[in-house]
């Protein structure tokens, strides 16, 4: 088959594609959270957003034509505040959870959790209105890659050794599967509705040329990328540092020193976030 | 409204000999009318109704009768209620069923003759059609059908207009003149609507009642101006009907604002927002009511009966 036809095929299956599982521990985090009268909804929200699959989720749900809200909803604590607690309910306990708990899919989330932190910071930094839509951008950036692990497990593997072997990981995946992770996790993201600047921004997070309206956005997600692979927190199918496009200080208009000081407000965040995830882990392993 | 959109079913079953050739009846019989999607396994049912909700669900309830009370609890959580929800029993349990009269819509026996099921079907669309939301005052069909007829024609090739339609000056109207007279004027407006709607578009139309002094009509983009027209010669009219002399002849009458002064008000006129529909070009309804809110807000700028076409990409 060659690279067009399977990229239609990849297309296809991807419209069609349902029911992403997700790490069972943040489902059972979640699932004790909303027994609990005492939680709040914001609390619950701080929760979903350190996971990318129930992240999209909700977000589907409130931008879904069947709710039909005059906005696009891109955050999940308005997304919350719209549906109500009890749809969240239903969604938590309807979604599917990876059998096991792979060592791949927990670096990828890590990496996930620590991109979309680090987006966040750089947002801030750089005053980027509405932070935490930026941040829920870089939170979704790899999704792509969860799908890859899910729907298309063959040519994943493939991937991966081509990756190990030195090939680029962009170009391998186009090869491969004649689409890459960036345009799969968009490509998906359009079809549940959500709002643009998510979609373009992650489309755009290797190649800063694909952005058209929101060129910023798309570089903070490019960098904080970068970053955390050279921190070394969570793990991709990299394995090293993905190469950075130095265009990314022109367009965030910064000094690359400045870094320094995204460096010094991240590391507490991330050891904040490898507790979090530590303990969601061991507590999920003790029951 | 004509269109290829086809009504999805939801059937949830257990594998089996029997339900193959159940399954196969019921095809053979509606499979061109309705579009089914069967389902065994629990997760997936539930994940289908949250993204996609079908028109009508079919539960085999001996199968798994914890997913059911998840089913009713996302029937009434979504506000889905309205979706046509068909109990499939094995044997006729009195006691049982009566329990569920609740929470479900009609039951079938599935022992019973195939063709059986095919008739609660369409009995229960037929049903849904005529009595879910109409308007007591004007008879037509209020906000559930409006966004069913809405979702459709986002799917449709054809290139469909969303008129939204309502009257001027109507409270103030409404204050000086009382209620009765009010509602008079309401149902006045909903005949002329849909008397124009059905005589310029006879084959393709329909015309909702969102409340109050509100409505909707849905007609193919290439009619819709020549029926605003007719809708605000007709309105403009008959207005002389609900008004009294001394009010027609000048032209306006005298009514207490807000602030309780007395202040001259025009009669009331019409005013109708139109929102063209291709297909793509909007995923959601909720896009298209702001898109009216937007052309509305210019039309009521207008003084007198007036229509305003969005012309807009």
């Amino acid at each position: 088959m060659d690279v067009y036809e399977k990229r239609k095929e990849v297309r296809r299956k991807l419209r069609k594609l349902e029911g992403l599982p997700t790490l069972p521990p943040i489902v059972q985090k979640l699932n004790v959270m909303i027994e609990d009268e005492t939680v709040s909804i914001n609390q619950i929200a701080e929760v979903i957003e350190k996971d990318q699959v129930i992240t999209s989720k909700v977000l589907r749900l409130a931008n879904s034509a069947f709710y039909g809200f005059p906005k696009k909803v891109s955050t999940v604590q308005n997304a919350l505040m719209l549906l109500g607690i009890n749809v969240v309910k239903i969604l938590i306990t309807t979604s599917s959870i990876f059998e096991i708990l792979h060592k791949e899919d927990v670096g990828l989330w890590e990496h996930s959790i620590g991109v979309a932190a680090c987006t966040r910071i750089i947002a801030e930094k750089i005053e980027l209105k509405e932070p935490q839509e930026i941040a829920t951008a870089g939170l979704l950036h790899d999704l792509g890659r969860v799908i890859e692990r899910v729907a298309f497990k063959e040519d994943y593997e493939k991937i991966a050794k081509m990756v190990e072997a030195g090939e680029d990981h962009i170009e391998a995946e186009k090869k491969v599967l004649g689409i890459d992770h960036a345009e799969m996790g968009a490509y998906l993201m359009r079809q549940w509705n959500l709002p643009d600047r998510l979609i373009e921004s992650v489309d755009a997070h290797h190649e800063l040329k694909r952005a058209k309206k929101f060129k910023r956005e798309a570089a903070a997600i490019h960098l904080a990328d970068v970053i955390i692979h050279a921190r070394g927190y969570g793990e991709t199918i990299l394995k090293k540092v993905p190469p950075l496009d130095e265009k990314v200080f022109k367009i965030l208009k910064f000094d690359i020193w400045e870094v320094k000081e995204i460096l010094k407000v991240l590391e507490p965040r991330l050891y904040e976030l490898k507790f979090f995830t530590e303990e969601l882990i061991r507590e999920s392993e003790s029951t | 409204m004509e269109e290829e959109f086809k009504e999805v079913i939801y059937v949830f079953l257990k594998k089996s000999r029997f339900f193959l050739d159940w399954k196969k009846s019921l095809l053979d019989e509606l499979k061109d009318k309705y579009e089914f999607k069967f389902f065994y396994n629990s997760k997936k049912f539930l994940e289908y109704l949250l993204f996609h909700p079908p028109s009508m669900i079919l539960y085999y309830y001996p199968k798994d009768p914890k997913t059911f009370e998840r089913l009713v609890s996302i029937k009434k959580e979504f506000n889905l209620r309205i979706i046509p929800l068909i109990l499939m029993v094995d044997k006729m349990d009195f006691e049982f069923l009566r329990e569920k009269a609740d929470v479900v819509d009609d039951f079938i026996i599935t022992v019973e003759e195939p063709k059986e099921t095919v008739l609660r079907i369409e009995y229960a669309f037929k049903r849904l059609e005529r009595v879910a939301d109409n308007n007591s005052l004007t008879g037509l069909p209020g906000n559930t059908s409006i966004a069913r007829t809405i979702e459709r024609i986002l799917h449709s090739d054809k290139a469909y207009a969303v008129a939204y339609v309502d009257l001027d000056n109507f409270k103030s109207y409404n204050d000086k003149y009382g209620f009765s007279k009010g509602d008079e004027m309401i149902k006045n407006l909903a005949r002329i609507l849909l008397n124009a709607v059905v005589e310029f578009s006879p084959d393709d139309y329909f015309v909702g009642h969102i409340g109050g002094d509100d409505f909707v009509f849905i007609v193919p983009l290439e009619r819709v101006e020549k029926i605003c027209q007719e809708v605000i010669r007709r309105f403009d009219s008959t207005v002389p009907y609900f008004v009294n002399q001394e009010d027609l002849s000048q032209g306006y009458f005298i009514c207490k604002n807000r602030q309780g002064q007395l202040t001259k008000i025009p009669l009331p006129s019409v005013s109708i927002a139109v929102v063209p529909v291709h297909k793509g070009k909007f995923s959601h309804i909720g896009e298209i009511s702001q898109r009216a809110a937007e052309v509305k807000s210019y039309v009521k700028k207008m003084s007198g009966s007036n229509y305003f076409i969005d012309r807009r990409a």
